[in-house]
C-alpha cells in the first residue's frame, strides 16, 4: 500500500501524506498542573509559590476537575503522552485512557516538573495540552516556545493569556479538529501580571506560543480598558441603594465603583461593603457564604475582562458556582464602560459547573457610562 | 466545418514519447531512494500497463476489441470554428478536435477501454477507482460496462451529495459508486471512527480504491491521467487530427490545450511533438498548455524534487510544483485543480518545447460564452482554459496579420457543468489571480527544502 502510494508521489499525487496522517494516531500530550486554580477561591490572586498557604487556608484542586472535563470530551483514538501521578496520568486514566508515561515528579509538583514535561513531551507529540493558568502557560512558552502547537485547558486563577480556550469542553473540540487537520494557527500572547504586585490589572507580554484556533473557541488576551469609567460610576450611584449589601468583584472598573462610594477596594480581590462599611476585605468563597447567610438583600458587582469578556470563571473563582447559585442571576449586576464592551462580542462564563454555565446564558442589562445597555452572555459548551 | 475520416482510420498503434523526449527520465522512486520496480505495481496494475508504463518501443499497438469499442464514437470529428473565426474576424484558422461526443461526454474513455480491455484480458473481474466530480470515474464504468468488469469508484463524498447526476451515469453503467472515506476499507472505517463528518479528499478516495485492489482477489485499480500508459492511450486523438489536416492539406502552427495532469493536452499533441523531432513536418509546430491562474503549477511553480523529506536529495521525478502545502481555491474547472502532473509533460516545459500561460476563470467564461454564441458547443470549464487562449491568439493574428493555423482540443461537453455557467450568468464568478501571497510562501518553504535552486 505505501509503496503504491510511494509510486504515486512521483507524479505529484500527494494521498501518501493523508494516508499516513489518518493512518497513525495522533499524539497528543497532557501536562496538568495540580495546583494551578487552587488560591482562588481562597482569594489568593494566583497559586505561584502560594501552594502551602493555599492549603492551610482550606483550598481544594482545581485542575484535575478540569483536566478530567476536557479529557471526557477528547477523542479517544489517540496516543495521550503525559506525566506521572497528579500531572496528568490520574487524570487520564480516571477518564478511561491508557496514556503512555514518561519522566519523573517529586511529591509536591513545581514549575521545574511543568517546564521539565514541556520540554520532554515536546521531543514526541504533536501537540501539547495544559492544565493550568497564565504561570503554567509562561513556564511552558519559557522551554518550548513556538517550536510546537501548545493550547491551555482554562484552570487557573488568571488567565489573561490568549492561549486559553474557552472552556474545557471548548478545548476538546479545538484538539478534536486538530486531530482531523481542520485547525488554523495562530501565535498567540503568553501575559502575566506579576503576583507579588498588586496594584495594577495590566497583564506584561511574556511571549507567543503557537496555538491551533478554531474562531470563537479561543479566548483573547485581556486588554485595558480605557473607558469613561465616571460615568459609570454616576450611573451606579443612581441606583445604589444603602440597605443593600454589595460584593464587589475585582477589576478597575469596580475599583472605581468604590472610589465613588468611598471606600478603599482592593484592586484584585473580592470586597464586600454594606452602607458605608466594609464588611470584608478580599474576601474568600467561605466568607462570602458567611456574608450570604446574615444578609437578605445582597448583590454581586461584576466587570468583563477586557477583550475577554468572562464576568465569571477569570481571576475572580471566589465567586464559585455555590455562591453563584445562593446569589442567582436576578442580583448579578454587571457593570462596563461601553468602549469595553464594544470590543466584545458577548459576555463569557466558564464557571467550572457546566449546568450552571447554561443557566446563566441568556441576556442580561449591562450598566454603562451611557446607562443600561442589553448584551449577551454566552458559555460556548 | 467538420473534417471526418472513417472507422478504418481508427489509429491501429498508440504513439509513446518516451523514446523521443530530449532527455531521459529518472525511473520512479520510493522513499529512500530506490527505484519501484514493474514488480512492485503488479499487486495493483496489469502486468501489460505496467510494461506500457516504462516502455521504450515508440509505437503500441492497439488491440483490435479496443478499437472495436473506439468505434462507438471514433474516429471525433475535428471541426473548423468558421464561426467563431468571422465572429472574431481574423485571418487565423482555427480547429478544434472534438472528444465530446464520446459516451461520457470527454477524452477520458480513450484510456478507460484500454485499460479495462488488459485486465480483463489477464483475467481480473473488477477494478477501482477514485473520482473526484465523477468524470473519470464515469469514464471507467463505460470502460468496465463494455467489457464486464465490475467497477467500484470512491467519489469523494462532498462530490456525491452535491453532484449525483455523474454518479447515477456511473450506476447505470453498472458501477458501484461509493461516497469517500466509506465503510468499505480499513483506511475508510478508521477515518469515519475519528471524524464522522468528514468531507472526504481526492488523496482519502485514492488511498481507498488502492487499498480495496490491494486487499481483493483478482482487483486491480486504475489511474486516469499523469501516467505514462494512461497518456499514451490518449495519443488517438492526435493521430487521428493528423490524418485529418491531411486530408485538407493544412497543419497546425499552434496546437492548444488544458492541463490538470496533463493527459488530454499530451494525447493531442504527442503525434506532433513526433513529427516536429523526426523533422517530418514542414512548418515548426509550437505547443502551449493552459491553465488557471487559480492553480498555476507550471507558469509559476518550481521545477523541483518536490516529495517531502527523507527522498529530497535523491533524483526522483522532477515536476512543477506550489509546494505541499499550496491548496487551490475551489475553481469550477475542477480538473484542472488536480495535484498531480505528469512528469513528461514537466521536462518538455522545462525545455521549452511546451509553453504554458494561466488565466482566470471569469475571462476563461467570458471566452466559453463567445464559442458557444458562434459554434454551439457547450465546453466543459477546463477546455474553455483552451478557447481562451485561442482567442487571444487569433486576436493577435488580427492584428499581425498572420494567416495562422490553430489547433485547440475541445476535450469534454460542459452538460454537467451548467452549475458553474449558472454562477457565470449570474455574475456570481471569482476572477481567481494568482495567490501571491500564499505562493510566495509555498515557494519560499520550497527554496528552504532546497538550497540549491535558483530564482
Amino acid at each position: 500500500m505505501d509503496r503504491i502510494l510511494e509510486f504515486l508521489k512521483n507524479y505529484g499525487i500527494g494521498a501518501l501524506e493523508e494516508y499516513k496522517r489518518w493512518s497513525k494516531k495522533s499524539k497528543i500530550g497532557l501536562i496538568v498542573n495540580p495546583i494551578a486554580g487552587m488560591g482562588g477561591r481562597v482569594g489568593l490572586k494566583g497559586t505561584d509559590n502560594k501552594y502551602e498557604l493555599a492549603l492551610k487556608l482550606g483550598a481544594k484542586p482545581v485542575a484535575p476537575g478540569r483536566a478530567l472535563e476536557f479529557l471526557r470530551y477528547l477523542m479517544r483514538e489517540i496516543e495521550l503522552y503525559t506525566y506521572p501521578g497528579d500531572m496528568g496520568e490520574n487524570e487520564a486514566r480516571n477518564a478511561g485512557f491508557d496514556p503512555i508515561v514518561i519522566g519523573e515528579t517529586g511529591d509536591v509538583t513545581t514549575a521545574e516538573d511543568t517546564k521539565r514535561a514541556a520540554v520532554d513531551l515536546s521531543k514526541t507529540v504533536e501537540l501539547i495540552v495544559f492544565v493550568g493558568g497564565d504561570g503554567t502557560a509562561r513556564d511552558i512558552c519559557e522551554v518550548i516556545g513556538d517550536r510546537i502547537p501548545v493550547i491551555g485547558v482554562p484552570a487557573g486563577v488568571k488567565m489573561y493569556s490568549a492561549v486559553f480556550a474557552l472552556n474545557p469542553r471548548a478545548c476538546a473540540r479545538i484538539v478534536n479538529e486538530f486531530i482531523r487537520g481542520r485547525t488554523s494557527f495562530e501565535l498567540r500572547e503568553v501575559m502575566d501580571v506579576d503576583e507579588e504586585r498588586l496594584n495594577s490589572t495590566s497583564p506584561r507580554l511574556f511571549g507567543y506560543m503557537r496555538v491551533p484556533v478554531i474562531s470563537n473557541l479561543v479566548q483573547n488576551a485581556k486588554v485595558a480598558d480605557r473607558g469613561n469609567k465616571d460615568g459609570v460610576a454616576v450611573n451606579f450611584l443612581r441606583i445604589f441603594d444603602k440597605n443593600t449589601v454589595y460584593i464587589f468583584g475585582p477589576g478597575g472598573t469596580t475599583f472605581h465603583l468604590a472610589e465613588s462610594l468611598g471606600f478603599d477596594k482592593t484592586l484584585l480581590g473580592v470586597d464586600i461593603y454594606r452602607n458605608g462599611n466594609v464588611i470584608v476585605r478580599d474576601a474568600s468563597e467561605r466568607d462570602i457564604m458567611k456574608v450570604l447567610d446574615r444578609y437578605d438583600k445582597v448583590k454581586l458587582v461584576v466587570t468583563p475582562i477586557g477583550g475577554q469578556g468572562f464576568i465569571f470563571g477569570r481571576g475572580n473563582l471566589q465567586i464559585s458556582p455555590e455562591v453563584l447559585k445562593r446569589i442567582g442571576k436576578e442580583n448579578v449586576i454587571v457593570v462596563s464602560t461601553v468602549e469595553k464592551l464594544r470590543d466584545l462580542d458577548s459576555l463569557k462564563v466558564d464557571t467550572g459547573d457546566e449546568e450552571l454555565d447554561r443557566e446563566l446564558e441568556g441576556y442580561i442589562e449591562v450598566l454603562t457610562d451611557a446607562g443600561f445597555v442589553r448584551f449577551k452572555i454566552e458559555c460556548y459548551s | 466545418m467538420k473534417i471526418l475520416i472513417n472507422e478504418e482510420e481508427i489509429p491501429k498503434r498508440w504513439y509513446n514519447i518516451l523514446p523521443d523526449l530530449p532527455e531521459q527520465l529518472p525511473p520512479p522512486l520510493d522513499k529512500d531512494g530506490n527505484p519501484i520496480k514493474p514488480d512492485d505495481l503488479s499487486a495493483v496494475f496489469a502486468r501489460e500497463l505496467i510494461k506500457q508504463e516504462m516502455s521504450d518501443d515508440r509505437w503500441i499497438r492497439i488491440p483490435e476489441e479496443v478499437r472495436e469499442v473506439y468505434r462507438i464514437w471514433r474516429p471525433t470529428p475535428l471541426f473548423r470554428a468558421v464561426r467563431l473565426e468571422r465572429y472574431l474576424k481574423t485571418p487565423a484558422r482555427i480547429y478544434y478536435k472534438f472528444e465530446s461526443v464520446s459516451p461520457a461526454g470527454s477524452h477520458k474513455p480513450n484510456t478507460a477501454v484500454a485499460q479495462a480491455y488488459y485486465n480483463m484480458k489477464e483475467g481480473i473481474e473488477r477494478l477501482t477507482t477514485e473520482t473526484g466530480a465523477g468524470q473519470w470515474g464515469s469514464a471507467l464504468a463505460f470502460g468496465c460496462c463494455m467489457f464486464d468488469l465490475e467497477a467500484t469508484i470512491y467519489m469523494v463524498k462532498v462530490s456525491y451529495e452535491q453532484k449525483p447526476f455523474r454518479r447515477i451515469l456511473m450506476e447505470m453503467w453498472g458501477a458501484k459508486v461509493y461516497p469517500s472515506p466509506s465503510t468499505n476499507t480499513e483506511f475508510g472505517r478508521r477515518i469515519l471512527e475519528k471524524d464522522p463528518e468528514n468531507p472526504g479528499s481526492l488523496g482519502i478516495a485514492i488511498s481507498e480504491a488502492i487499498e480495496d485492489a490491494v486487499k481483493h482477489e483478482n482487483t486491480k485499480y486504475t489511474l486516469g491521467s499523469v501516467l505514462n500508459h494512461v497518456l499514451l492511450h490518449q495519443t488517438v486523438i492526435g493521430l487521428e487530427a493528423k490524418k485529418q489536416f491531411e486530408i485538407i492539406d493544412d497543419y497546425p502552427d499552434l496546437i492548444v490545450g488544458c492541463i490538470g495532469g496533463g493527459s488530454s493536452f499530451s494525447g493531442l499533441f504527442w503525434p506532433f511533438y513526433y513529427d516536429k523531432v523526426h523533422k517530418k513536418a514542414e512548418k515548426d509546430v509550437e505547443f502551449l498548455a493552459v491553465e488557471p491562474t487559480a492553480c498555476p503549477s507550471v507558469t509559476k511553480g518550481i521545477y523541483v524534487y518536490d516529495h517531502g523529506d527523507t527522498a529530497r536529495l535523491t533524483p526522483l521525478l522532477k515536476m512543477h510544483t506550489l509546494g505541499h502545502d499550496f491548496i487551490p481555491p475551489p475553481i469550477h474547472a475542477g480538473g484542472l485543480r488536480y495535484h498531480g502532473m505528469a512528469p513528461t509533460l514537466c521536462l518538455l516545459v522545462n525545455h521549452e518545447i511546451v509553453k504554458a500561460r494561466a488565466y482566470n476563470q471569469v475571462e476563461v467564461f467570458d471566452a466559453a460564452s463567445i464559442f458557444v454564441k458562434t459554434e454551439g458547443h457547450v465546453p466543459a470549464p477546463e477546455p474553455a482554459h483552451a478557447i481562451k487562449a485561442v482567442i487571444d491568439e487569433a486576436i493577435r493574428c488580427k492584428k499581425n496579420n498572420e494567416e495562422k493555423t490553430i489547433l485547440f482540443l475541445l476535450c469534454g461537453h460542459g452538460h454537467f457543468d451548467m452549475k458553474a455557467y449558472q454562477d457565470y450568468l449570474e455574475g456570481k464568478l471569482i476572477p481567481y489571480e494568482y495567490p501571491e501571497e500564499q505562493i510566495k510562501k509555498s515557494i519560499e518553504k520550497l527554496r528552504r527544502l532546497y538550497p540549491w535552486i535558483e530564482s
